[in-house]
């Protein structure tokens, strides 16, 4: 109770200028606040009070012309090995079972998995890696599909990291902090954008896996943090039910239904007129939401209307719901429907060892969905203005964790360099960014920090990363805290 | 003897000219204080004839150095004849001012006095003119005026011309590479002067070199002569520009080998070019804050759009946004929930049809009823989409006439090759999405040939690849991408 008590407490301060009437003192001083609203201009809607439908963010318009309204970010989770799928090293081969120089190591920590190594041998990639159509992006040949689009991606080459271990390089990745408890990517966009359709989430979310057994993940990863929580990200869930209790119990009328929320949010709206908690707010545009989705859901998840051809683009495994074929057509027919923020997170990354075996079937289950969602977008008009994301949260090592055979091996975690690639919305096709060195451990040329990344992707979102702020517990935060440059040389 | 000494003889004159303007100068000043009441009786007017004649003496030096000088061609012809005319009568005045001088101290009267004085005026109005072009031919003819405060100068300063720069119009020679030539190369590779048979303000003059050759070999800015020579050790007696004059700051010099080593074209324009980030605090320096990634949409000024007209067309559930914050430009776009938007509902989009840019009518109810009568409207149209309409053909006629259309989404409708040919002179077209409609590979290849950056999407092959490959590049769905082996 007393927590209820303090909120009175937080209550009536609040109400002394806002609520209570104060003469022409409040009217004065609301005047010097916003000059607009003297003479009754438009108020505007005060950022996170959105109950019901309303569409906009705090940005009324955005800092730059958006090169991409919308994002698709394919979450390669567990961090896939870039020395087998994009950054070919010869020397690792030529090299195979030495030991990792110093001189190239230079103190670099490592996980608790390989410390107790005393030896580190370096493991060339079994798999062979060629150039790719005009631009001569290299790819494995474990993702043809991928490759056979080379022209259509941008690699970055020389990502970065600080984060050693799943859990805070994945928290890293989506919120800028190591740390659990800032709000995730979409949620930022969420709230600062809006949403572009009302009867959808702005920030959905669709999990997938083809291992069993690698790192957990957790829905705090696309929560919304010290934001209003009606921008923390939807989990869409396999199977018939992607939303659970969305539907109404046997029995009840839509109409019931109507009059059961118009009666809780007239409740909800009178307690958020005595206690001011924002979260009360959040709440009734949740109920709002999910009742909307009661019709839209069920239309996102209709496949009858895809034509065949297109469903085949996607692979056989599209058909299985809750695989990463099955969801990178779901999240096309989101984007289709302006869904901002659209991720995907697709298990079995995690390579310590049995590299060679399980990275297959890694590959298998992505590359052909992954090259189809590009394609679909493509020929739709879409990847016009939707920025697809595809890569991990960290990289893996060049040496072997644990025993190095003729024809086995595994690969730790290596925060010091990674690949990803992105298409679309606005990113320069064709192109292949940054450096690692022959033993493709440090990054030599144009590196790209986490932080860089994640200013580069609100840039081509039309938002400055500096001036998205939201202001909790005495301080403005933003999603790239006080870091992050926008990498120019990306963009179209 | 001569013809060897003559270079070296001629170049005193630059050094020899200041001593009958001094002496002169001192002269007029003597024939001031002889008036005053202080310095009668002293006989000031006793030195005029000698002071005058040393004028005239240093004269007619400057004037044999400044012939010998004017053989070595270097120089604009007329403006070194200009130069030479007014001292050859600055030489005559001078002396007729000397002999007037002389009688004068001689015999009292009115003709010495009368011939003094016109003399003597002719003289100084002359050193001054002969002065100024002897100055336009050693520091070029805007030399005096390059400062001067914009009220005076007749031409609007450049801050306050620096508007939006659009990339796609900014010619990268003329903007960038061309002010530091005018500024720090053509006062002696220029009209007024042309040191080394070179000169350097035109393209054709740049094109054709000097004496040592071709100055620019395009695509390689370290194997320019043009270059090189601005990287010289100073102590080099070939270093560019010479010792004592100003040197092109590392923007400018980044800036000029940056062009050339794109190929040195004088008709390449922004847009096309290669920016990396590090050339970009160069490029603001001469054309303000630019950001090369903004669309040239946004050099595009119009007037805010009618408040009432917005919120009429947002009442009808389509999004209106600002291009971005501050710009009067306009995205209009249907939502989902929009769906039901028809040609009736399209004339609340009239009022604004001069700030819409990007307008997304994909999946709404409208035909090219409404279509024909709206889009020819809308002359600052960057994107549209009008993909899974009712639209054919004739909704392609007016958009082929709207030159700032970049993007165009046909996907799902009925349009034909024949109406695609009607974007063919689209300039900045860049693409055309055609999938499931009636446009054939050979429509959208004529499309291609004819405007050049546009690239047709006609959807991605059914199956592309089978089985697991290796190395093999397959040719992806785009009619333009040309198969290339690796």
């Amino acid at each position: 109770m007393k927590a209820l008590e303090d909120l009175k407490f937080n209550a009536t301060r609040r109400h002394f200028l806002s609520a209570a009437s104060l003469g022409i003192g409040s009217v004065a001083l609301g005047a010097l606040l916003d000059p607009s609203r003297l003479f009754g201009g438009p108020a505007q809607a005060p950022a996170g009070a959105a109950p019901g439908t309303t569409a906009g963010g705090p940005l009324t318009a955005t800092h730059l012309v958006p090169r991409a309204k919308r994002v698709i970010y394919l979450f390669q989770s567990g961090g896939p090995s870039q020395l087998d799928l994009f950054d070919d090293k010869p020397l690792l081969r030529t090299m195979n079972g030495q030991d990792l120089p110093d001189s190239i190591r230079k103190g670099q920590r490592l996980t608790g998995m390989t410390a107790h190594q005393k030896q580190f041998p370096l493991a060339g990639s079994h798999f062979d890696m060629a150039r790719h159509g005009q631009s001569g992006a290299m790819v494995s040949e474990l993702l043809p599909h991928i490759a056979s689009i080379a022209d259509k991606l941008c690699f970055v080459k020389s990502m970065h990291t600080e984060a050693i271990n799943h859990d805070p390089a994945v928290t890293f990745v989506q919120t800028g902090s190591q740390q659990a408890g800032r709000p995730s990517i979409g949620s930022w966009l969420s709230y600062g954008l809006g949403s572009d359709n009302a009867n959808l989430p702005a920030f959905i979310v669709l999990l997938s896996r083809a291992r069993e057994g690698d790192q957990p993940l957790y829905s705090r990863l696309w929560g919304s943090g010290f934001l209003p929580s009606q921008h923390q990200g939807v989990q869409f869930r396999r199977g018939k039910d992607p939303v659970l209790y969305l539907g109404d119990p046997d029995g009840l009328s839509a109409d019931t239904r109507r009059h059961m929320l118009d009666t809780f949010r007239a409740l909800e709206e009178e307690q958020h007129a005595r206690v001011l908690d924002p979260e009360i707010n959040a709440r009734i545009a949740q109920y709002e939401m999910a009742y909307r989705m009661q019709t839209s859901v069920p239309d996102v998840m209709d496949l009858a209307s895809e034509p065949q051809s297109v469903i085949d683009m996607y692979g056989p495994e599209v058909k299985t719901p809750g695989t990463f074929a099955a969801n990178c057509l779901l999240a096309r027919r989101l984007a289709e429907r302006d869904v901002r923020f659209i991720q995907l997170y697709h298990q079995g990354w995690d390579q310590h060892g049995n590299l060679p075996k399980d990275i297959r079937i890694m590959t298998r289950s992505v590359d052909q969905p992954s090259a189809a969602l590009v394609k679909d977008l493509e020929q739709r008009g879409l990847l016009e203005d939707t920025l697809v994301i595809w890569g991990g949260e960290f990289g893996r090592t060049n040496y072997s964790q644990g025993k190095l055979t003729k024809d086995n091996y595994g690969r730790d975690h290596h925060p010091r360099a990674f690949t990803l690639w992105m298409a679309g919305g606005g990113v320069k096709a064709g192109l292949t960014y940054g450096e690692t060195d022959e033993f493709g451990y440090n990054v030599v040329r144009d590196p790209v920090h986490v932080h860089d990344f994640q200013a580069t992707l609100m840039h081509l979102l039309g938002v400055e990363h500096e001036q998205l702020t939201f202001k909790h517990q005495g301080r403005r935060y933003r999603l790239t805290d006080v870091h992050g440059h926008v990498v120019k040389a990306l963009l179209a | 003897m001569l013809t060897e000494l003559q270079p070296f003889i001629g170049r005193f004159h630059p050094l020899l000219v200041h001593l009958p303007i001094g002496f002169l100068l001192l002269a007029g000043a003597l024939e001031l204080l002889s008036r005053v009441p202080r310095f009668e009786g002293v006989g000031l007017r006793r030195l005029m004839p000698t002071v005058l004649g040393l004028t005239a003496l240093t004269t007619l030096g400057a004037i044999v150095t400044g012939n010998l000088l004017s053989w070595s061609g270097e120089y604009d012809a007329a403006l070194v004849g200009r130069h030479q005319q007014w001292g050859l009568m600055l030489g005559v005045a001078v002396t007729l001012a000397c002999v007037a001088a002389w009688w004068r101290t001689r015999a009292e009267g009115a003709a010495p006095d009368r011939l003094y004085a016109g003399a003597f005026v002719a003289a100084l109005v002359l050193v001054a003119g002969t002065g100024h072009f002897g100055g336009s031919l050693t520091h070029g003819e805007t030399y005096l005026t390059e400062h001067m405060p914009a009220p005076f100068s007749g031409r609007a300063s450049a801050s306050t011309t620096r508007g939006p720069v659009d990339p796609s119009a900014t010619l990268v020679f003329k903007t960038l590479v061309a002010p530091t030539l005018d500024a720090r190369c053509v006062t002696c590779h220029g009209p007024a002067r042309q040191a080394g048979k070179l000169r350097l303000d035109s393209p054709e003059a740049i094109r054709t070199g000097g004496e040592s050759g071709a100055v620019i070999v395009p695509g390689s800015a370290s194997a320019s002569l043009l270059v090189r020579r601005i990287f010289l050790p100073t102590s080099d007696k070939k270093a560019m520009p010479p010792r004592g004059h100003p040197a092109p700051s590392h923007a400018e010099v980044s800036l000029l080998r940056w062009w050339i080593d794109q190929g040195a074209s004088f008709d390449l324009v922004l847009a096309d070019a290669q920016v990396t980030p590090d050339l970009e605090p160069a490029m603001a320096d001469r054309l303000g804050p630019v950001d090369l990634g903004a669309p040239s949409i946004l050099s595009v000024r119009v007037q805010p759009g009618d408040p009432a007209a917005i919120e009429a067309v947002k009442a009808l559930k389509l999004r209106v946004e600002p291009l971005q914050a501050g710009s009067s430009l306009l995205m209009v776009q249907a939502p989902p929930a929009a769906r039901a938007f028809d040609d009736t509902a399209l004339k609340a989009l009239e009022p604004l049809s001069a700030q819409i840019a990007w307008l997304d009518l994909g999946g709404t109810q409208v035909t090219d009823a409404g279509l024909s009568l709206l889009l020819p409207r809308l002359v600052n149209l960057w994107k549209v989409s009008l993909d899974r309409t009712a639209i054919t053909d004739r909704t392609l006629l007016p958009l082929g006439k709207l030159q700032r259309l970049e993007s165009v989404n046909l996907y799902a409708t009925s349009v034909t090759d024949a109406g695609l040919k009607a974007l063919d002179g689209l300039p900045r077209l860049r693409s055309v999405f055609a999938w499931q409609t009636q446009v054939t590979p050979a429509g959208a290849d004529a499309l291609q040939a004819a405007a050049k950056k546009a690239r047709v999407n006609l959807g991605a092959p059914p199956a592309p690849i089978t089985g697991m490959t290796t190395g093999d590049d397959q040719a992806s769905t785009d009619a333009t991408t040309k198969k290339k082996a690796d």
